[in-house]
């Protein structure tokens, strides 16, 4: 099920608050449990098999991992961590990239190796990383494993981070599993939030998308370089609100229940440089492969060589971790490029040109970013790159370019705009000028607003695609 | 608790709404169809393990969800509203165009003319050289009222296909293209609805009397009545609706000195008018034109000519026929959108009938869009 779904908001979190609430606070984690599993259950009901074994084995593996236990032999904490490393990890090698493999093994050798053509198991990406990072977490000592089944299989399967992230870490929740703070202000937030965040994915990203998909479906012979340029852009702008308007609602709705998620996205786009790109776009994810994948490989402690290489290895498997293709890959060991360019000396540079100059840097390889990240066929992410760039034998605008960005003008200023801190800079500046008519009368406006015209949009557009579905 | 206010109202104001929907869209009665949107809706999905399995439940449910969601035309209105106010003049392939007209985009398909403009050629070579062949190729609002278009648009011109059409088109074929005519006319006279693609009872009066001209035909001097029906929302309407537009008013002409008998052949159903006046008070009102398309329409009436006629068609044709009935006594109207392995081809028809005129009467989106040529034979 999608957050952004009629059956979501109409009937799904209906039955979900009005259960949640009335039961008593024993259960509470049973019941955000049970319909956890009917929101995985709903589009897929096989593999929530798949995820219930994964809880179990991160259960086990994690009371075995656990150090502090009474009788702990001296290898089995190892053993278990190692044994919840190659389940996971197996299991996404498995279902995400057997086929890959199989194909890459086939054009590569010449082999007629059949593909499984399995579906990918909706979030499996997310609650693997996730089970991992708490088993791992247990075996280093910095949490104590959970004996208690239904917590830890709440966490797993809780359903406002399910499908999509933030990759909400076991130890960041831990404390909240058994106790935490359902309070009105609380509550009040999560709407606030969950409303900006629907707002965000069906009004702003689906409508940018409709852009991009009309674009990049376009005849060669309709397109121009500015047309191919726009098409990137609109992509760009799509990706980030879809992404992080999942992310602002599952946050909300977190709250909503009396859980405190860490924040996802800082303003992405305001970056000044690649690297301070990475520490605000999908923030769960990149401090996932910081602490579990780079500061084990050594991080920055075993030479500038050793840096390099290990930094390598988290933007290549970073960029694998996005999709089972070539061009996610090339798309990951791109911003390692980059970022290494900038550790060694880009970095210095850039600190002495003017700030504007900076954030075009950053845009700029953003943006080129998202061009490779956008097209799965090679095929096609070539000619676009071949159209960016004046070698496509494009004229530099045409007619059908001026019609689409005067269609999308306005969307894109707005865009624009909520890309930028201005909207939260203006909010607060109103609840301190006029705490009582912004927080009583503008807020609740502007969230009914938000949830009136995203159902409209709902409503009257079949057009609404996720876009981390398949992550 | 002055401090909590602020949260009350924020909590107060989703529950109503997360609240208010959901109940409202369970307890109000689920349509069936929807007229605005011309399709049957989700009904209620019956529950079963098999339908749960395929995971064909869930889905049902989905679009039961949207399908059936309290005040769902006034919702598909407020997003069109939103968009507007985006400034996106275009939705669904229609455009808002000024003084309430929606206009219909245009994107050539040369291929697909050339096909079917070749079916014509090959059945007009075909039939016997006595039989007089006529085109009246209708140009669609988009272009005749291109002055009313939003600024920048990315339709193609009509007169290019035009000009294309009638470069290949058989010197068999009189071609009528009642361009000027049309826009001469909408200067002092509503030729295309606002609100649906078709052409208003004026504007196929003067397609009428132009292709009279192209005959060599007189047009009947005939004082009609005129009846009006007000609040047709057509089908530009519902592709995007809102209140953009102010309803249409339609005008029915009829010539009390004629009397007239319909024939639907395969429908087997006899009438004594041009017009279904049950579709007057339904959304669909411009089928209150001979009731809608059917395969093969048989007319007789008391008109100035002998003559024989066959009008191989499309909607456009269906407001012209009372000023076709004015002039011939014999008229058959065949739709090849409906018109597949019958007992004749209509070749066999025109002969067997002793046809002596044939007209085509098509508007040009039609030509550009239409895959049903190839059963003229």
């Amino acid at each position: 099920m999608l957050f952004s779904s009629t059956t979501f908001l109409f009937a799904f979190l209906p039955i979900v608050l009005i259960t949640y609430y009335i039961v008593p606070r024993i259960t509470r984690n049973l019941v955000l449990f049970i319909f956890s599993l009917v929101f995985y259950a709903w589009g897929e009901p096989v593999y929530i098999v798949l995820m219930i074994a994964s809880t179990i084995v991160a259960y086990i593996t994690g009371l075995l991992a656990d150090k502090q236990r009474k009788n702990a032999k001296k290898y089995t904490p190892l053993i278990a961590m190692i044994g919840a490393v190659v389940w996971n990890i197996g299991l996404l090698l498995f279902f995400k990239y057997t086929d890959f493999f199989i194909g890459a093994a086939n054009s590569i050798f010449g082999t007629q190796i059949k593909t499984l053509g399995l579906a990918l198991p909706i979030g499996i990406s997310f609650y693997s990383f996730q089970t991992l990072s708490y088993v791992i977490d247990v075996y280093k000592g910095e949490v104590r494993s959970q004996k208690n089944f239904l917590d830890l299989a709440t966490y797993v399967a809780l359903f406002p981070q399910l499908i999509a992230g933030p990759i909400v870490r076991y130890i960041d929740v831990a404390e909240q599993l058994k106790k935490r703070n359902e309070s009105i202000e609380h509550f009040a937030q999560g709407v606030w939030r969950f409303s900006i965040g629907l707002g965000k994915k069906v009004i702003l990203a689906n409508t940018i998308g409709e852009l991009f998909d009309t674009i990049s479906n376009s005849a060669q012979s309709e397109l121009s370089v500015a047309a191919s340029w726009l098409g990137i852009i609109a992509y760009t702008f799509q990706i980030y609100f879809d992404f992080s308007g999942y992310s602002d609602m599952a946050i909300g709705l977190g709250k909503m229940f009396g859980f405190d998620f860490l924040e996802n996205f800082n303003y992405p786009y305001i970056s000044t440089s690649i690297t301070d790109f990475w520490r605000r776009w999908h923030m769960s994810l990149s401090s996932w492969f910081r602490d579990y994948v780079y500061i084990p490989l050594g991080g920055n402690r075993k030479g500038k060589a050793r840096q390099c290489l290990n930094i390598m290895i988290v933007w290549f498997l970073t960029g694998f971790w996005h999709g089972a293709n070539w061009n996610f890959m090339l798309w990951g060991v791109y911003f390692g490029v980059i970022l290494l360019c900038e550790k060694l000396f880009l970095g210095k540079a850039l600190k002495k040109i003017p700030a504007f100059f900076q954030h075009i840097y950053a845009l700029l390889f953003i943006v080129i970013g998202w061009g490779i990240f956008s097209y799965e066929d090679f095929g096609k992410l070539t000619q676009n790159f071949k159209n960016m760039f004046g070698a496509g034998g494009l004229p530099l605008i045409n007619h059908q370019t001026v019609f689409w960005l005067a269609q999308y003008a306005v969307t894109i200023v707005i865009l624009v705009i909520a890309s930028t801190q201005l909207p939260k800079k203006l909010c607060l500046k109103l609840q301190t000028k006029c705490p009582e008519i912004c927080g009583c009368i503008l807020q609740p406006l502007w969230a009914l607003t938000l949830l009136a015209v995203s159902t409209a949009y709902l409503a009257g557009n079949s057009f609404n695609p996720f876009l981390y579905f398949r992550f | 608790m002055k401090k909590q206010l602020k949260n009350y109202i924020m909590i107060v104001c989703f529950l109503l709404f997360i609240f208010g929907f959901a109940v409202a869209s369970f307890i109000s009665e689920d349509r069936e169809f929807s007229e605005n949107e011309n399709r049957y809706l989700q009904q209620a999905p019956e529950f079963s393990w098999k339908k749960l399995e395929k995971g064909e439940f869930t889905s049902d449910i989905e679009s039961y969800m949207s399908d059936q969601i309290f005040m769902k035309d006034q919702l598909v209105s407020l997003k069109t509203v939103t968009d507007r106010t985006l400034l996106k003049n275009y939705q669904n392939g229609v455009y808002f165009g000024k003084d309430g007209y929606y206009l219909q985009d245009y994107q050539e398909n040369r291929p697909l003319i050339e096909k079917n403009i070749s079916c014509l050629n090959d059945f007009a070579d075909s039939l016997d050289k006595s039989v007089d062949v006529s085109f009246l190729l209708v140009p669609n609002a988009v272009s005749v009222m291109s002055d009313k278009l939003p600024a920048v648009t990315q339709t193609d011109d009509q007169l290019e296909s035009e000009k294309y059409i009638s470069s290949i088109l058989s010197d068999r074929i009189n071609l009528c293209f009642p361009y000027d005519q049309l826009k001469d006319a909408a200067k002092s006279t509503q030729v295309f609805y606002k609100t649906d693609h078709h052409w208003t009872a004026e504007g196929a009066k003067v397609g009428f009397d132009t292709l009279m001209t192209a005959m060599n035909e007189d047009i009947p001097q005939v004082s009609y009545n005129i009846e009006t029906v007000k609040d047709f929302h057509g089908t530009l309407y519902s592709k995007a609706p809102t209140d953009f537009s102010a309803a249409d008013e339609m005008h029915f002409y009829t010539n009390p000195d004629n009397s007239v008998k319909v024939n639907y052949v395969e429908e087997n159903k006899q009438t004594d008018t041009l017009f279904d006046d049950s579709f007057k008070t339904k959304k669909d009102k411009y089928s209150t034109f001979m009731g809608g398309n059917f395969a093969l329409t048989e007319i007789e009436t008391n008109g100035e000519s002998d003559e024989h006629v066959l009008i191989i068609k499309d909607s456009y044709a269906n407001t012209v026929m009372p000023y076709f009935a004015d002039k011939y006594k014999h008229i058959t109207m065949i739709d090849m959108r409906y018109y597949h392995i019958m007992d004749k081809t209509v070749s066999e028809y025109v002969k067997d009938n002793g046809i002596t005129k044939v007209i085509f009467l098509y508007n040009m989106d039609f030509v550009n869009t239409d895959n049903n040529f190839i059963w003229l034979e």
